[in-house]
């Protein structure tokens, strides 16, 4: 050992406690170990640090696993970049659809009369609450959860391998492939289906939070 | 390309990636984020991935994306983690233990919170994500006597961090 070097030393002691030595290396710190009474104090040191650090190992959740698999199953490989807000993004087309009619122009198409779709009700109500799951089955549907914050409020964003129903009251924007919108009490809903399903639930208004979801174009690399 | 190959390579590695991202996020709801980020920069890149070594490659987008995440949001990781990690923990579904194994976490946490950057990234790195002095070093592009200094003097100083937290030594 070389004590005269202080990194030297620092560095053979991290590899003797991380059991990173071979045996004649091993052999060697273990001699000079018994002569010196600082490195034994620095390597009992460095093990209790270790050891603190070890059990800082957790089990992940197991609603993760699940949700990361909803996520590599419900994203094919060539959408490109996977940042949330461009996983929201579609065509230019499609926001100045949405944002012309906002500006006054007609909603083509309604959503009839009857029940939510539990899958807006389960969303609607996860965005709500004070802790959210980090994913639901509604009805059969699987809907991974996540927040994103937009203006500094929450939004719920929810995902889904089966498109979302759009509830009574909603609206699409275009014809019946465009993103549709509805109103939730204080709450906005707007849905992107296809070909990742998306619906993002906020209390904001339809204009903002449709800019939001709809901003893009999500960058298509070559198939 | 099917998803199936991707899953079988990766998934095993779920726990060393979450307890990193566990790490480097303020609570477990910003890690669960971290980890779906990771995956899914990691699906965009398997095919391209080869036959290295699948944990480190995780680990090392894990990082990067954490570091994105900094960057976009301008803060900074030991005031994350430190922070809100005894509200955050109150809420997520990881909590193990009785309430002492909680509260050690917790100090321990706060500890490696207030380590310098280096340090703490060496640990996470080695001893939470397992990987040797060597792996960590191609992580962070330096040399592995470099990492190896910063674990030494990290691992002392935890000790001594944790000890002030009321963590002695053989509990």
């Amino acid at each position: 050992m070389v004590h005269e070097d202080g990194r030297h030393e620092d560095r053979r002691l991290a590899a003797y406690v991380g059991s990173e030595l071979g045996p004649a290396e091993v052999e060697a710190v273990e001699a000079h170990l018994l002569d010196c009474d600082g490195c034994w104090q620095a390597v009992r040191d460095a093990r209790r640090g270790r050891a603190l650090a070890e059990a800082m190992r957790e089990l992940a959740p197991a609603s993760l696993r699940d949700r990361v698999r909803m996520t590599v199953e419900g994203a094919p490989p060539t959408l490109g970049a996977h940042r949330r807000r461009r996983r929201l993004g579609r065509s230019a087309a499609t926001v100045v659809a949405a944002l012309a009619l906002l500006g006054g122009m007609v909603w083509a198409g309604v959503g009839r009369g009857g029940p939510d779709p539990a899958s807006v009700t389960a969303v609607v109500r996860a965005a709500g609450a004070r802790t959210a799951p980090s994913a639901v089955v509604a009805d059969g549907q699987d809907i991974a959860l996540s927040r994103d914050f937009l203006d500094g409020k929450p939004v719920m964003v929810a995902r889904s391998a089966v498109p979302f129903d759009m509830p009574p009251g909603g609206r699409h924007l275009g014809g019946p492939d465009t993103p549709w919108v509805a109103r939730r009490a204080s709450m906005t809903v707007v849905c992107l289906n296809g070909p990742d399903n998306v619906l993002v639930v906020a209390d904001l208004p339809a204009e903002r939070l449709i800019a939001w979801a709809t901003r893009g174009p999500a960058p298509v690399e070559p198939a | 390309m099917t998803d199936q190959p991707f899953l079988d390579a990766t998934m095993a590695h779920l726990d060393v990636v979450w307890s990193i991202a566990r790490r480097m996020s303020t609570d477990p709801a910003e890690a669960e984020d971290l980890v779906q980020e990771t995956y899914a920069r990691a699906w965009q890149g398997f095919a391209d991935q080869g036959r290295g070594d699948v944990r480190s490659w995780l680990i090392a987008i894990c990082l990067n994306t954490a570091r994105s995440e900094l960057r976009r949001t301008r803060r900074r990781p030991v005031t994350l983690v430190g922070g809100s990690e005894l509200d955050g923990h109150k809420a997520s579904e990881d909590v193990s233990g009785d309430g002492l194994a909680s509260l050690e976490r917790q100090a321990v946490s706060r500890a490696l919170a207030a380590l310098p950057e280096a340090q703490r990234r060496a640990i996470v790195l080695v001893d939470i994500g397992g990987l040797t002095a060597r792996e960590a070093a191609e992580i962070e592009g330096s040399p592995r006597g470099t990492i190896l200094a910063r674990l030494h003097r990290g691992r002392r100083q935890l000790a001594v961090l944790a000890e002030r937290e009321g963590l002695h030594r053989g509990s």
